[in-house]
């Protein structure tokens, strides 16, 4: 049987994807600072979802550069 | 006039090189003055990390000795300069103002910039305060100065190239490098009143920079005036120096260097030990010299306002943007209002893109080592971890989109003006959130700088009058990619009929100053 979740308080469960990759990543940030970045991901993944509303945007190349060079013998 | 008269007195680094052909001061005499203003206000201030008065005066004396038997480097002969800390300077460890930083990053090595403005015969005083990374803010357990401004020192200097205009300001030397990711030479130019510019993405070399965003990353000048910021770039992309008096030959080129160097992106070998080497697969900017007359007749001004007044703002900014334009038309100019096209979205971009970059970069440190990172420059990083790869690359992809329609906007207009920011400096207390991180919904979300570095084109940041309380306001000046000439040509017009570039300033005001946090030294900021 497992705990009901507080949907109150996380009704979109930010605060356990964002607790997940910043562990995921190896970064051992504290309470403080994670609530910090729980509530900026609350803005800033609307605003990353609306970047894929960009009709325009739809069959354009990134911004992306490889540079090639023929190595040296 | 002395040394001490012209640094921190009205005269710009151009007319400081008209005095020093004409006699009226030595290169010695301003690298005295400029290490004595250093003695005198550094304490308060925080300009530098690292200061080399020996070296510089070394260099002043051969600049004296040079230009007394004929040798004329050119405009930025035995003027003294600071260089950001984020840079490498053969002469001395580059901390990027961060415990973390390898110190071995570059040792003994100049960039290429820097290499640059030695061989211009520039007289370099030291590696000035940058927030950690160019990313963090003030954070005062530690031990790095505190980057105050010198017009209310209970304020921030801007960052992140925060000591480079601070200390254009106090008169500690005449011109400094910085580098932008998303405003770090536009927003410390507008709190501390000097003139700042941002060249086009690819304009001058960023190998030796400790990078944040690659794709972002732009070192550029930081001086007094528009012209200042002319003769600098010319010399930063690797022209020679020419004669003591910059002029407007009105030539373009393809991109020739006197160092045989490319002037296009070498991003690749900033990385961390490259060759410091051209590598521009074959593409290369125009560049043209800047024609100065002061006459703007039949230029095209868009004006941009849709998102640089929040009611929140300060209330001096309309009056004082307003007359802003008002003396470019005064000129001749043509005002036309404008839209800046993808405005949130570009934003969007610079966080998805500097948080991504920053974190590749980082990421391994900040595993190991998050304590020692600044809580604002660990919580700008941690952010990257919440961005997929699929919101990275869709990231670039509006970026395209969003380069295409602004280029299609400078063909209705030749330069775009907004204010750099909302509000004047802000106070120390004023620039965290509760999780000590950057403040975007407050003071960070009133500078407007960041869309533009989404974006390849040049922007100069010129002081355009005070807020309510007095501190500098500043004017964006954008143009075309790769018109710098067209910039800076607007902003010396600006200048010539206006002085908030001449104001300075009064030492009173910081010598008087109690330390609030902690102040730090080199020798603590190398340890």
């Amino acid at each position: 049987m497992t705990a009901p979740r507080d949907e109150t308080a996380d009704p979109y469960g930010i605060g356990v994807r964002v607790r997940g990759l910043l562990a995921a990543a190896g970064l051992p940030a504290g309470g403080r600072e994670t609530a910090g970045l729980v509530a900026a991901y609350g803005v800033q993944r609307p605003a990353m979802d609306a970047l894929f509303d960009v009709a325009e945007a739809r069959y354009e190349q990134p911004v992306l550069r490889r540079d090639v060079h023929v190595p040296r013998a | 006039m002395t040394g001490a008269s012209a640094l921190t007195g009205a005269l710009t680094l151009t007319e400081t090189a008209a005095a020093l052909r004409d006699g009226a001061v030595t290169s010695v005499g301003l690298t005295e003055a400029a290490i004595a203003a250093a003695e005198r206000h550094d304490g308060v201030l925080g300009v530098y990390l690292t200061r080399f008065d020996e070296r510089a005066r070394a260099a002043a004396r051969r600049a004296d000795e040079e230009l007394a038997r004929g040798l004329d480097r050119g405009p930025l002969h035995g003027i003294p300069f600071g260089v950001k800390d984020t840079i490498a300077v053969a002469d001395g460890p580059t901390t990027a103002q961060s415990l973390v930083h390898d110190r071995a990053w570059w040792a003994g090595r100049d960039a290429p910039v820097v290499a640059r403005l030695r061989a211009a015969g520039a007289v370099l005083t030291g590696k000035t305060t940058a927030m950690e990374f160019g990313c963090g803010l003030p954070q005062e357990d530690k031990p790095f100065p505190f980057p105050r401004n010198p017009w209310r020192p209970d304020s921030w200097a801007g960052g992140s190239s925060s000591g480079s205009a601070s200390g254009v300001a106090a008169g500690m030397f005449a011109a400094a490098l910085g580098s932008d990711t998303g405003g770090s030479i536009r927003m410390p130019a507008a709190f501390c009143g000097v003139s700042g510019l941002l060249p086009t993405f690819g304009r001058v070399p960023t190998a030796g920079c400790v990078p944040l965003g690659y794709s972002l990353d732009r070192v550029g000048p930081l001086a007094r005036s528009a012209r200042d910021c002319s003769a600098v770039l010319r010399v930063l992309t690797g022209r020679p120096g020419g004669s003591g008096a910059p002029g407007g030959s009105g030539t373009s080129d393809g991109g020739s260097t006197s160092d045989g160097s490319s002037t296009s992106d070498e991003n690749a070998a900033a990385t961390g030990g490259g060759s410091g080497t051209a590598s521009d697969g074959g593409r290369r900017l125009p560049y043209t010299e800047p024609s100065f007359g002061g006459d703007l007749a039949g230029l095209r001004v868009g004006v941009a306002c849709e998102h640089h007044f929040p009611a929140d703002g300060d209330p001096a900014l309309p009056g004082a943007f307003d007359a802003a334009v008002s003396v470019l038309t005064g000129l001749g100019a043509d005002a036309v209002e404008v839209r800046l096209p993808y405005w949130r979205e570009l934003i969007t971009t610079v966080f998805v893109s500097a948080a991504s970059e920053g974190l590749a970069y980082h990421r391994a440190d900040l595993s190991r080592r998050w304590d020692d990172y600044c809580v604002a420059t660990r919580g700008l990083l941690a952010t990257g971890a919440l961005v997929s790869g699929a919101d990275y690359v869709q990231a670039q992809r509006v970026r395209t989109v969003a380069q295409r329609a602004v280029d299609a906007l400078f063909a209705d207009v030749d330069v775009i003006v907004c204010p750099t920011a909302s509000v004047g400096a802000p106070p120390f207390d004023a620039l965290a959130d509760a999780a000590g991180h950057q403040d975007h919904a407050g003071v960070f979300g009133k500078v407007h700088t960041v869309y533009w570095n989404a974006l390849a084109n040049p922007v100069l940041a010129v002081p355009m009058g005070r807020t309510a309380a007095g501190l500098p306001l500043s004017l964006q000046i954008a143009g075309p990619v790769a018109d710098e000439a067209t910039v800076l040509r607007v902003g010396d017009a600006f200048q010539r009929r206006t002085d908030w570039h001449r104001r300075t300033p009064d030492p009173a005001a910081y010598a008087a100053h109690t330390s609030r946090g902690p102040v730090g030294t080199a020798a603590a900021a190398q340890a």
